[in-house]
């Protein structure tokens, strides 16, 4: 017999003597009795003249009632020792049964009508969970892009079994090292570790080989397995599918209103496949084509100069055709997997830029701002723009930029200023350098990508007083000379410097920094990807969620409309897609809508693995576990105890022991 | 008993209604025994005389009244024989109420349903022309109703009981025995107590006995004294003697002191039985008219 009770075996047995020395001062304590009165003592004297005879039993029934409860205590104390039958608990196993619920086990295998792969894994789970011994404890764990313990470690195999009937697959990709990783953690230390794999074996093969069985000095990045077993119990049959591997549309950088798309495709089945494949800009098809894959062969379509179409989401979608196996079974529309057979696109919005050039005659801006099809420029003198404005005659315009102007009031318009001063000023002014260079320049920002300003001759120039939540573009040395940010909701760019004393309108920087600015008041960024890939986290930037805003939070609307919270660092949303779909990302009135896809040639290759090879070591089926023969006694102990107590109950109240 | 004064006793005590009064009034004591009394009443007595229930003969003496000769006789045998005939007199009831302490135990208190039977009693008597007397007693004798006969006087009977209060302990024997030295006439006595006495009522009744009287037992008690309903630990007190005693009552203890009290019953019942004493018992819970119609004739008390 083993005790496995948590409490201090020296601490149980103080709290049990004290226990059994109040049961005992309260027995020895006389009670204060009721008073009755009777018309005839002297029967009742008779009466207990003849009890007088049998006082000795009556002593003994009155200490047999106080054997009664301290044996009553003696069994409560004895049951939280946890004390158990049988030598088996050392062999108990302590198990983690990992449930692969990534993109790829939404495949039917049985058809379109069949059980789900994550259906099988779930029934094969439970089969693993009920063979659990008595010793064994087990613990489950969620395989997808986040893998995550569902459970602590429970002897329970009925609640495990709940907890697996409760797991959904997400759209992401098995992400098998973090997931091994994991289990490996909560296994160290333990007795007779094993880990249980149950899923289609449609892993990355990097993660397959990120795996070290010898208890050698861990290396990073690696999975150290060392001491535990690891076996794999696979699920999945069907092999036929053709996937979206990748889908992106982007517009023209000299003509926004026409936009391309790249589609990749590819045939993970076994046999030759023929798709149509349809382009929808919302509810309307604008490019349809039937394409024939070899079995592995992976096929890039662009569809370049594409117009039409109103709505700004692209979706792609691919349909199997029926065709015949080799065997002669015929095989209908579709494939196993449906979850690739589709893939969501957002295009940048669409639209002419109105601007207003406030500034007296200079050619190289107003020559900059000619190379844009795309916008509409009026010109306007910078003695006019006050009364312009208070008229109202300024409100409209998308981009307003001053030139040897400042404005009392900030227009209701994204700004470009050269050389600002005064109230009015986005930013604030602090002394003034003589032939500053250049030696700080943002090259990631949206607005100062792909130029150079190194060797930009400056006569003087302002320096300008960054706000918080502010971007820096270009410094001279610690000097802010070039500063971006916003106001009141609306982007700005300040130079601190005219362009009259500076040979910057003559390099070629200049109007790429003016459209780059341009782009970036619009939202147009075309180095915005288009799609998100699912199970990868991705940092959106939010002008909302600046520095200087207080949000830690922004609100996500996932595919399914499902409110969740995604957190905010640094001017940016860190976004974790686990479906496949349209995202909709806010933060006080600023929203963006992002496309996720799964694009995962990994999940997409649906081929079921019949064994699992790790760090060069094959896993091994898992082992049918032996029942162990230990029981617990706290049951019986309390069992023992209540029926004590409810014997005493009686004796004493039908007044056999007192 | 007329109608006026069953209607005035009904407006005067709820006691009897009407109707049981009625069934009372023609209810008649048998006595199982001759008493001699100096009034004419209802009752023969063994004293030969004036009545006209013949008797025996005796011999002719010298100032016979020869109206009483049996000339029937004479002519026949010719001697001379003189008729005797049983004279009726008047009885004397005695009834002796136990008002101690312990005889206020009850719901309703045994007092009270002793009060109604010995009203019952008194009223049957006054009813019969007998000469009734109402004795309370406790450790003492109480000052006692002084004899009454005729109806006209129930009135002043039942203002005599109303006033009977409980109190003392209970003493049968001296009581009893001091009674029979006052009682000048003999009667009919009926002692109406729980006989929980200590000492035991043995000498009492012997006492009556042996002093001529035809003695009657009536035990009142209450169920709740045969059957107490007690449980757990008590200290149970001596509503006359104030002794204490600490018991932790069980069923057996229960079951014993029932059995303790059938006993006590039943050595009454059967030191009555030896000596010629008619017993009764009467529960509190057993309805009034039922126990004076019903058990009272069956035990031959009432004719």
């Amino acid at each position: 017999m083993t005790f496995a009770g948590p409490i201090d075996l020296v601490l149980l047995a103080e709290a049990a003597a004290v226990a059994g020395g109040l049961v005992v001062v309260a027995y020895i304590l006389k009670l204060r009795r009721r008073r009755q009165e009777v018309p005839f003592s002297r029967l009742w004297q008779r009466v207990l003249a003849d009890k007088q005879s049998s006082s000795l039993f009556h002593r003994l029934r009155r200490l047999l009632s106080l054997l009664v409860q301290l044996v009553f205590l003696a069994l409560l104390f004895a049951a939280a020792l946890d004390p158990r039958l049988g030598l088996a608990d050392d062999a108990g196993r302590t198990v983690v049964v990992i449930v692969d619920a990534s993109a790829s086990m939404k495949a039917r295998d049985g058809g379109a009508t069949g059980p789900t792969r994550l259906d099988r894994a779930k029934l094969r789970a439970r089969e693993v969970l009920t063979g659990l011994g008595g010793a064994d404890v087990a613990m489950v764990l969620r395989m997808d892009g986040q893998p995550a313990p569902l459970t602590r470690f429970e002897p329970d195999p009925a609640r495990l079994a709940r907890m697996v009937d409760g797991i959904e697959a997400t759209d992401t990709a098995a992400d098998l090292g973090r997931a091994l990783g994991a289990a490996a953690d909560a296994l160290r230390g333990r007795r007779r570790p094993l880990i249980v794999i149950v899923g289609d074996g449609a892993y990355p093969e990097a993660a397959q080989h990120e795996v070290d069985w010898l208890a050698a000095t861990p290396a990073a990045g690696r999975v150290q397995l060392a001491g535990i077993d690891v076996t794999f119990a696979p699920v999945g049959e069907a092999t036929r599918n053709v996937g979206l591997v990748a889908f992106n549309v982007r517009r023209y950088f000299q003509n926004k209103l026409s936009y391309e798309a790249l589609v990749e495709l590819q045939n993970f089945g076994d046999e030759p496949e023929t798709v149509r494949f349809s382009l929808h800009a919302g509810a309307e098809a604008i490019a349809v084509e039937t394409i024939t894959l070899p079995p592995g062969e992976r096929v890039r379509r662009v569809f370049p100069d594409l117009g039409g179409g109103r709505d700004r989401t692209m979706r792609a979608r691919i349909t199997a055709q029926p065709r015949t196996t080799a065997s002669g079974r015929a095989l209908p529309e579709g494939d196993a997997l449906a979850l690739d057979d589709e893939a969501l696109a957002l295009l940048p919005e669409r639209r002419r830029q109105r601007v207003l050039l406030v500034t007296d005659d200079n050619l190289y801006l107003e020559g900059a701002l000619l190379l844009d099809d795309n916008l509409a420029v009026d010109k306007l003198a910078p003695a006019a723009y006050d009364a312009e404005a208070a008229a109202g005659r300024v409100a409209g315009y998308d981009v307003i930029v001053f030139h040897g102007h400042t404005p009392a009031t900030p227009p209701a318009a994204a700004t470009i200023h050269f050389a600002p001063d005064g109230p009015g000023s986005p930013v604030a002014l602090r002394g003034e350098l003589a032939r500053p260079f250049i030696t700080d320049l943002a090259p990631d920002h949206a607005v100062t990508r792909w130029v150079t300003l190194a060797d930009v001759n400056i006569d003087r120039a302002r320096v300008l007083i960054p706000r918080a939540g502010d971007t820096v573009l270009a410094a001279s040395i610690r000097d802010p000379l070039i500063i971006a940010g916003v106001r009141d909701g609306r982007r700005f760019v300040a130079f601190g410097f005219a362009l009259g004393g500076t040979d910057l309108p003559l390099r070629v920087a200049f109007p790429v920094l003016l459209m780059n600015a341009l782009d970036w008041f619009s939202g147009d960024d075309a180095a915005l990807v288009s799609t998100l890939r699912t199970g990868r986290t991705v940092e959106l930037p939010l002008d909302a969620a600046s520095d200087a805003s207080e949000a830690r939070e922004a609100r996500v609307f996932d595919p399914k409309k499902q409110q969740t919270r995604a957190p905010v660092d640094h001017g940016r949303v860190r976004l974790h897609p686990k479906h496949q779909g349209l995202y909709q990302v806010g933060l006080d009135g600023d929203e963006v809508f992002v496309a996720a896809n799964l694009a995962d040639p990994t999940e997409s290759n649906i081929r079921p693995a019949s064994e699992l090879v790790l760090g060069g070591r094959k896993l091994a089926a898992p082992p049918i576990f032996e029942r162990t023969v230990t029981r617990a006694l706290w049951v019986w102990l309390v069992v023992a105890a209540i029926a004590l107590s409810a014997i005493e109950w009686l004796t004493y109240n039908r007044r056999v022991t007192v | 008993m007329g109608p006026a004064t069953t209607q005035r006793l009904g407006r005067a005590d709820a006691l009897f209604d009407e109707a049981f009064l009625k069934k009372l009034e023609y209810l008649h004591i048998v006595s199982r025994k001759v008493f001699s009394g100096r009034m004419r009443a209802e009752r023969r007595s063994k004293k030969l005389g004036a009545g006209i229930e013949f008797a025996d003969h005796r011999q002719y003496s010298a100032g016979d009244d020869i109206r009483y000769l049996d000339w029937n006789v004479y002519g026949r045998m010719g001697r001379l024989l003189l008729r005797l005939f049983e004279e009726e007199e008047d009885l004397s009831i005695y009834l002796l109420v136990d008002c101690s302490k312990s005889m206020a135990i009850g719901t309703p208190s045994k007092l009270d349903h002793a009060r109604r039977i010995v009203a019952a009693l008194a009223y049957l008597g006054l009813a019969n022309l007998d000469r009734v007397s109402i004795v309370p007693f406790a450790d003492e004798l109480r000052p006692r109703m002084e004899p009454a006969r005729g109806k006209g006087r129930i009135f002043k009977t039942l203002e005599f009981l109303r006033a009977v209060e409980p109190g003392g302990p209970t003493r049968i024997g001296p009581c009893l025995t001091r009674f029979v030295h006052q009682a000048k006439r003999r009667g009919l006595a009926v002692v109406i107590s729980d006989f929980y006495d200590p000492v035991g009522w043995e000498e009492g009744l012997n006492a009556l006995r042996h002093h001529g009287h035809e003695t009657y037992a009536i035990q009142v008690y209450d169920e709740r004294e045969a059957n107490p309903a007690l449980h757990g630990d008590l200290t149970l007190v001596d509503c006359e003697t104030g002794e204490t005693r600490d018991v932790t009552i069980s069923r057996s203890l229960l079951a014993s002191y029932r059995e303790e009290y059938a006993r006590y019953c039943a050595e009454l019942e059967k030191f009555c039985a030896s000596k010629g004493v008619p017993c009764f018992r009467a529960p509190t819970d057993l309805a009034f008219d039922e126990l004076v119609l019903r058990v009272f004739r069956a035990g031959g008390f009432l004719a």
